[in-house]
């Protein structure tokens, strides 16, 4: 889903590139803006998440961690990351 | 215990106590109650990372995976989809191919849907993982995870976190018997004994959680439940005495003082 300008430059913060188009992906269920075309691991690297800690899930596919550089995120795509946590 | 370990596909533990990461007051304490409890394997939960609160430490910081493999559970996955999907996912953190497999079916008991943890299994094993999936003390549901190539069978004791202890012995008996892969007892401990329990019902292993983590000093439960498992296991092996509804005398019968030959027995 592709958002108008003004409304998008609001949400946009510092670390996002301001040249690209501005699309709107869903990371852990929440909307994202991002400035498209983006790699996954510019998308973990602007969310301040290292991905030496995380596993990503691409429209419902794993994405291996050497995969990260190259595959790229576009509009609408659906992103999961996830982490160990405590359970039993 | 080092001459008698637990064989799970191709690892080898020295202990046989299993414990969870979950519910413990601070990381730190959870760190001094794997130590204490002499762990080798801990299990983890896989959740969506916190994009608001990023940057807090991470659970595994405080695991020496040198010493402790980590077993990634689906913990909270109400399909076999779900499951696999969260299977797939703690794989590519790159710490295990192994899961314990959880597909529950229900909210308030969080009993196992068994049609989807089969279901789940046989694609997880058919994906080269490592499958221990927790499961209802059912033996026919057992057999059918064997048959589809679980690494484990994983029945429960009593529901998740409740500390009621071993609910149905027989069943875990019978399970015993007819499973060639190794039998965890996976939840429902309450207490030392419970653990113990398990153990000398045959059980190869036990897996907890709270019993531990919420105890009011986890640290020192974390030490009585590594001796449990310990003293069960010991126990199975020794062989009990059956059990008899009439008393059988420890001490001599004959010599006992003012009485004639042939005295009664005590």
């Amino acid at each position: 889903m592709e958002t108008g300008g003004s409304v998008a430059c609001s949400n946009l913060s510092d670390s996002l590139r301001p040249w690209g188009r501005l699309v709107t992906i869903r990371v852990n269920g929440e909307p994202v803006e991002i400035a498209a075309p983006m790699s996954l691991a510019a998308l973990l690297a602007d969310l301040h998440i290292d991905p030496r800690r995380v596993a990503v899930e691409h429209n419902l596919r794993v994405v291996k961690r050497d995969r990260y550089e190259t595959q790229q995120v576009g509009a609408g795509d659906e992103i999961e990351i996830v982490n160990f946590v405590g359970g039993g | 215990m080092t001459s008698d370990p637990l064989v799970i596909a191709d690892r080898t533990f020295r202990s046989r106590l299993i414990v969870g990461t979950g519910k413990y007051p601070s990381h730190a304490v959870m760190a001094d109650a794997h130590m204490a409890s002499g762990t080798e394997m801990v299990t983890v939960a896989v959740r969506r990372v916190n994009l608001s609160e990023r940057g807090r430490e991470s659970l595994l910081e405080y695991i020496d995976t040198s010493r402790i493999f980590i077993l990634p559970n689906t913990a909270g996955c109400y399909t076999a989809e779900e499951a696999i999907r969260t299977a797939r996912l703690a794989r590519e953190v790159g710490l295990s191919h192994w899961v314990k497999l959880e597909v529950i079916g229900d909210e308030r008991t969080l009993f196992p849907d068994n049609v989807a943890l089969l279901e789940a299994t046989r694609v997880l094993v058919r994906e080269g993982f490592v499958v221990l999936p927790y499961t209802n003390d059912d033996p026919v549901v057992c057999r059918k995870l064997e048959e589809a190539g679980a690494a484990a069978v994983m029945p429960l004791g009593a529901p998740i976190g409740s500390g009621l202890g071993i609910q149905n012995a027989n069943n875990l008996r019978i399970i015993r018997e007819q499973a060639r892969v190794p039998l965890i007892v996976d939840a429902g401990v309450g207490t030392a004994s419970d653990a113990a329990v398990a153990m000398e019902l045959g059980a190869d292993g036990v897996l907890m959680n709270t019993a531990i983590a919420l105890a009011q000093d986890p640290v020192a439960m974390a030490t009585a439940m590594k001796l449990a498992v310990e003293a069960g296991r010991l126990a199975f092996r020794a062989g009990r005495i059956p059990r008899r509804a009439y008393a059988s005398a420890s001490s001599p019968a004959g010599g006992v003082i003012g009485t004639g030959a042939g005295a009664r027995a005590r």
